[in-house]
């Protein structure tokens, strides 16, 4: 799912089921896909390698000798909240992966995703021509459930709309960055970007992309951080413009309430 | 402005009838009128052609340069400014008339038929008139008739009229149609609703009855409305007992089709008497009013004078206009009677529509000129000096009035009142250098208003005064702290000024002022530039900004634009038709979508300040609120948060979602309740409406302009309100989780128990696997009591147990979007709540159930549980008496209690020897063999289930033991118990009828076949006794 290509039934909450029915003890593979397709529901066809493979991926659990066993700490899968914030750290070790290359797509095409097909499953052609790998509709399927999952963006029937304050918000939580200290701009990106660069499209040229840009300002309203346009300060980045939002979409400093 | 003047003057000034300002205040508001049409033959809207200004007219025409009789009619939309215009003519005609001329003015301020004559005989000229004594008693008779009754007078005179109807007139009604009418007309249902106050019987009255107010435009005529009856009106008739010919009548009024043509026939039909009928009740008779004119002129000519005759307004000759018309056409050069007739030149005023249908042919042939107004009579320019010229009026005294009046009122000596309020505002050139401040207004404002307040076909200078001029001063003078208080709605609001007001503004009340301000008053953008000096906001001087304490704003600093306003002429834009220009119009957007966007906003600008709304009706501005409250955003929070990942179950949240229940509902809505509540806030509209332009604008899309903030907007609060609408998901009632899946589960569990699906006598072995894995039992029949079938047919009612199974079956499911058959459970949540309902024996308390929950599809769950938790115990008393009543036949069979394996299969075999012995000894039976021998262990095993709840007191533990149907397993040994009963009596029967044919031992009984035997036996039986006894 992370790795290479994405698979639509390895859905978070699948993964999430069974680190939970792990996380009582080691147990076969078989066991597990017992309790979560047992075979008397009549399935005619089974999910459990695709999400089994994508915990596995993740690191969340372990496999040796058929033997499923909890890879992470208890308190990673205590909730799915627990589980996204740790998987949100593990993103950047998948970045030639298929789910990786399309995030990155996804927020560098901005606001002009919305001049895009409503139904994602139809934006293959256009990601595989950003990613230079090959994306199909079954990807774009299974990309929509882990971008919402993740706190990427929101997803509207078939379509996602960029937002990341949830993922921003995870990343800047679990960084070492201090409270009501204030940041500049590049300090602040600096910390984030070893965890965030899935997100962030234009750093030469020092701008946020629409989807970090909603991010940052939602945190903003909710009070988690604040943005500030010092006048005499040099080091500068640019939201994206949203006169709605505020005439001045300039920042220098950030911190973190 | 001068508003401590204002104060005073304002109710002189701003008059919308000029006729009944002063000659002053009417000289000092005049503007000069730039585009009026003179034609030869009448049209009732011209367009094209060449304009004209009201001095050339008057040069041209009123002056009389040929000193001709000519008969002109001044026309237009009522409040274009007729009344306006003769009085100028009137006044300009008056300082320039040559020494024969009389000047005969006729108001329409004391517009009723006497008053006009009354106004005649005033006149100096015509003092010395014949008859004049006749014609002041005439006028002086005052009408002594109480007001119903004079109302009452008008009404039966129009039945008297039909009655009458010889059928002279130009329109005409058959018999029948007469008697309908005038059935129709004496119903007093009929009778009560045409003399209502807004009824034709009111309109009459008040141009007879003296000191009526009413509209000056009011024609006292009879209009198809009138006479369409609606339903209501029907049933009131119908139910006060009508006349068969006034039903049928009514009833042709009231059809859709042929109603309203039914109706224009009755009115132009009765309207033919409405000249007789108002001169009759008027005390007048129909020669009166014709006599009087040529009386005046008779007496002018033998003055040696001419007249020119001013009628404001010749509605207010309904009833003798004709008469009047024909005595105004009459040429002087002509005799009459004998007696010469003064020259007369007319100036009349009337409306497009009198003037259409209330002069006859004959009257517009004889018409020298007519004068058209346009109802758009004013061009920008003139707008605003109209609104200028009110404002100077009103800020000065009447005295400085007076005086320059009577200074001849020139033009370079008009006075410019000394500003008080609003030296920093617009000012308006009135020329001779004379500059008007137009506080309280600003041009801008002056066009909004006039485009988008005044409704269409309201763009005159009456309205102008009525609907923008006094209310918006009033505004400003009595009002201050509130300005601008009048109720406006904002077209096309700029988003990002409004947010950026709110940004800086906490209270309400002053957000919604500034930002009315800024948008009407001034261009409505969120742009701050500084020119020579100034510095202006939303293109309004900030000193405007100031005067009315507005709070101080920051708004985008932007480039002063080079030109300030651009001069249009607003009669030449679709006025109605036009958006404000802000920088959110996009030509992709459609105008009527902008509309409906607009619509919308200030339905929900209300909604904040009356905090109640009212979108039941899915129509118009509700509508579009509706649909977004309804569908668009319950669509869009159902797949934008993760309900699965929240610990919501999907079944959970699309129980919810369809429900009545609503996700999110409008603060003080006034149907459906909502688990997430809009509070009515100005926030709140940003989200409804940004959902409504992503249906609207975007048909569904966000590709649309400044979707991007839009799509900010909702996915930020969103976020906002996650959690709190998760946790009202998760709830039944606040704190108390709602655990429908137990209900839904126990339900399951008690279905398959009935269906005979589990058959086991315990639920220990009823796991996940018997709840989830769908086995149909498929035995068509069975053999359970009444009571028990009854149930199952109660759980089928309205696939209520079907139900119950998806409900159970998906509940735990994790799905991926509902794409998927597939079903992965969670395993750990199920396991969870399975035993807890198994542990509890399928038993919810009475205090845990939720069967009052408001989630109709939630409730569900305990209704079909309830359904069966009140039928079982009956059930499993009818099927245990059946149970025991069949095990006792059984019992008594076998003359034992206890019965298994081995005492079924003696029995068995016992029944066969029987039918072996038979068989040999020939008694004639029919072998019946037990169906089903080799399944003893079943047949046991049913007898001991029912047997082992015999005395059992528990429903669930009977239900269970009676699941797998054991009278239908024991059916066919009661049914061999009963053949072999059957048979063994046979044999019983056969044996006896054999017995019967042998001799007794007593001898009773003689065979013929054993005759030799039994002496043979005698015989022996003697000898050995005798060997015995020897």
């Amino acid at each position: 799912m992370f790795k290479e290509k994405m698979f639509t039934p390895a859905i978070p909450e699948r993964v999430y089921a069974l680190c939970k029915i792990v996380e009582k003890g080691p147990i076969t593979a078989s066991e597990i896909k017992e309790k979560m397709e047992p075979d008397f529901l009549g399935n005619k066809t089974s999910y459990f390698s695709d999400y089994r493979n994508a915990a596995e991926e993740l690191g969340l659990i372990s496999i040796s000798d058929d033997l499923v066993s909890l890879a992470v700490e208890d308190k990673v899968v205590k909730s799915t909240d627990n589980m996204r914030k740790y998987i949100n750290q593990q993103l950047e070790k998948f970045n030639s992966g298929q789910f990786y290359l399309v995030t990155n797509a996804f927020f560098e095409k901005g606001s002009d995703i919305f001049k895009e097909d409503k139904n994602i499953a139809n934006l293959g052609p256009m990601f595989s021509e950003m990613t230079g790998m090959q994306v199909d509709a079954m990807a774009m399927r299974a990309w929509r459930f882990w971008a919402s999952f993740l706190g990427l963006g929101y997803l509207q029937d078939m379509f996602i709309i960029p937002n990341a304050n949830v993922f921003l918000k995870d990343i800047i939580t679990e960084s070492n960055i201090e409270k009501n200290k204030k940041y500049s701009i590049s300090e602040f990106v600096n910390i984030l970007s070893p965890k965030a660069n899935i997100i962030f499209s234009d750093l030469s040229n020092k701008k946020f992309n629409y989807g970090v840009s909603n991010g940052l300002r939602a945190l903003q309203d909710s009070g988690f951080l604040k943005m500030e346009h010092i006048l005499d300060q040099k080091d500068i980045w640019t939201l994206y413009p949203m006169k709605a939002y505020s005439n001045d979409s300039i920042i220098t400093n950030i911190t973190i309430l | 402005m001068n508003a401590d003047i204002a104060k005073e003057r304002i109710s002189y000034v701003a008059r919308p009838d000029s006729i009944t300002s002063s000659e002053g205040d009417f000289l000092a508001t005049h503007v000069s009128v730039k585009k009026l049409k003179v034609l030869d033959k009448f049209e009732l809207s011209p367009s094209g052609g060449k304009s004209y200004t009201e001095e050339e007219l008057f040069k041209n025409y009123i002056s009389n340069p040929e000193d001709k009789h000519q008969f002109i009619a001044v026309y237009g939309q009522s409040g274009t400014g007729k009344s306006h215009l003769i009085r100028w003519f009137e006044a300009r005609y008056e300082q320039n008339k040559p020494k024969d001329e009389v000047i005969l003015f006729i108001r329409r301020s004391d517009n009723t038929l006497k008053g006009t004559i009354r106004q005649l005989l005033e006149k100096p000229e015509v003092q010395d008139i014949s008859n004049k004594e006749v014609y002041e008693r005439l006028v002086k008779a005052s009408l002594s008739v109480e007001e119903n009754k004079l109302k009452d007078m008008i009404y039966h005179n129009f039945i008297i009229e039909i009655n009458n109807d010889s059928d002279e007139q130009d329109i005409q009604l058959t018999t029948v149609r007469k008697k309908r009418l005038i059935a129709f007309l004496n119903n007093e249902v009929v009778h009560d609703y045409l003399m209502s106050a807004s009824g034709p019987v009111e309109r009459m009255y008040s141009k007879i009855a003296e000191h009526t107010l009413v509209d000056r435009d009011t024609v006292a005529q009879f209009e198809a409305n009138d006479f369409i009856v609606s339903p209501e009106l029907y049933d009131n008739i119908t139910n006060a007992g009508a006349d068969p010919k006034a039903e049928r009548m009514a009833r042709e009024l009231m059809s859709d089709e042929e109603g309203p043509i039914e109706a224009q026939k009755i009115v132009n039909y009765l309207n033919q008497f409405v000249g007789a009928v108002i001169q009759r009740c008027a005390g007048i008779e129909p020669g009166d009013f014709k006599q009087i004119f040529l009386d005046i002129r008779k007496e002018l000519y033998r003055l040696d004078k001419k007249l020119t005759l001013f009628i404001e307004d010749v509605t207010s000759f309904t009833g003798v206009d004709t008469a009047l018309l024909d005595a105004l056409i009459e040429e002087h050069t002509g005799k009459r009677d004998g007696e010469n007739l003064c020259r007369i030149s007319s100036i009349v005023g009337t409306t497009n529509n009198y003037l259409q249908n209330n002069f006859k042919d004959n009257h517009k042939d004889r018409i020298t000129k007519y004068i058209y107004i346009p109802s758009d009579v004013l061009d920008e320019d003139g707008l605003y000096e109209f609104v200028a010229r009110y404002i100077n009026t009103m800020s000065l005294e009447e005295e400085s009035i007076s005086d320059w009046v009577n200074g001849h009122a020139n033009p370079e000596d008009y006075p410019v009142h000394d500003i008080v309020e609003g030296k920093n505002w617009e000012f308006v050139n009135l020329g001779y250098n004379k500059e008007v401040s137009i506080y309280p207004f600003t041009k801008r404002s002056i066009l909004y208003f006039y485009n988008y307040v005044l409704q269409k076909g309201h763009q005159t200078p009456r309205y102008i005064i009525r609907d923008i001029i006094e209310p918006v001063v009033r505004d400003a003078i009595f009002n201050k702290d509130s300005f601008p208080s009048v109720d406006i709605d904002v077209v096309n609001m700029n988003q990002t000024l409004s947010i950026r007001i709110h940004s800086q503004v906490s209270d309400e009340k002053t957000i919604n002022r500034v930002l009315k301000f800024m948008s009407v008053w001034g261009n409505g953008k969120p742009d701050q530039y500084e020119k020579n000096g100034r510095i202006y906001i939303a293109g309004i001087p900030k000193d405007a900004f100031d005067d009315f304490n507005f709070p101080t704003l920051n708004m985008d600093i932007v480039q002063a634009p080079v030109q300030t306003e651009k001069h249009r002429d607003v009669t030449t834009q679709p006025a109605q038709n036009e958006i404000p220009e802000t920088e959110t119009v996009d030509t992709r957007v459609p105008l009527a979508k902008i509309k409906k966007l607009d619509a919308a906003n200030n339905l929900l600008i209300r909604w904040i300040n009356e905090h109640a709304i009212d979108i039941s009706s899915s129509a118009g501005a509700s509508g579009t609120v509706h649909s977004a409250i309804y569908d668009v955003i319950p669509d869009y929070l159902y797949s934008a948060i993760n309900w699965q990942a929240e610990g919501v179950a999907t079944n959970n949240a699309k129980k919810v979602k369809v429900s009545s229940v609503l996700f999110v509902a409008l603060e003080g809505q006034t149907k459906n309740e909502g688990l997430y509540v809009l509070p009515a806030k100005w926030e709140s509209i940003n989200i409804i409406l940004a959902f409504i332009r992503w249906k609207e604008y975007g048909n569904k899309s966000w590709d649309y302009p400044d979707a991007d903030f839009d799509a900010y907007l909702i996915t930020t609060w969103t976020e906002s309100i996650k959690k709190e609408l998760v946790a009202r998901v998760k709830e039944y009632k606040p704190g108390v989780e709602t655990r429908y899946i137990e209900a839904a589960i126990a339900g399951e569990m008690y279905r398959t128990i009935l269906t005979g699906e589990f058959r086991e006598k315990s639920l220990k072995n009823f796991t996940i696997k018997e709840l989830l894995a769908s086995k149909p039992n498929k035995n068509s029949s069975n053999s359970h009591s009444k009571e028990w079938n009854s149930l199952l047919s109660v759980m089928e009612q309205k696939n209520a147990a079907k139900n119950n199974q998806e409900t159970v079956r998906t509940y735990f499911n994790i799905d991926q979007g509902g794409g998927s058959g597939v079903i992965v459970l969670d395993q750990i949540s199920l396991s969870k709540v399975f035993s807890k309902v198994r542990r509890n024996h399928l038993v919810i308390a009475e205090e845990e159930k939720q069967s009052d929950d408001k989630v109709k599809l939630r409730k569900d769950a305990y209704v079909f549980l309830n359904d069966i938790e009140e039928r079982v115990e009956s059930v499993a008393k009818a099927e245990l008496e059946l149970g025991r009543e069949k095990l006792e036949k059984i019992f008594d069979a076998f003359g034992d209690d206890e019965i298994g394996e081995e005492e079924l299969a003696e029995f068995v075999n016992r029944a066969k020897r029987f039918f072996e012995e038979a068989n040999k000894t020939q008694i004639n039976v029919k072998e019946c063999r037990l169906e089903g021998e080799k399944k003893l262990p079943t047949l046991a095993k049913a007898i001991s289930d029912i047997s082992s709840v015999l005395d059992e007191k528990d429903p669930l533990t009977i239900l269970m033991a009676f699941a797998g149907d054991p009278i239908a397993t024991v059916k066919p040994l009661l049914e061999f118990i009963d053949s072999l009963e059957n048979e063994v009596q046979k044999a019983k029967n056969q044996i006896a009828i054999k017995k019967s044919g042998l001799i007794g031992v007593d001898g009773v009984e003689e065979d013929e076949r054993y005759i030799e035997e039994k002496k043979n036996i005698a015989e022996y039986k003697e000898k050995l006794e005798r060997m015995v006894n020897a």
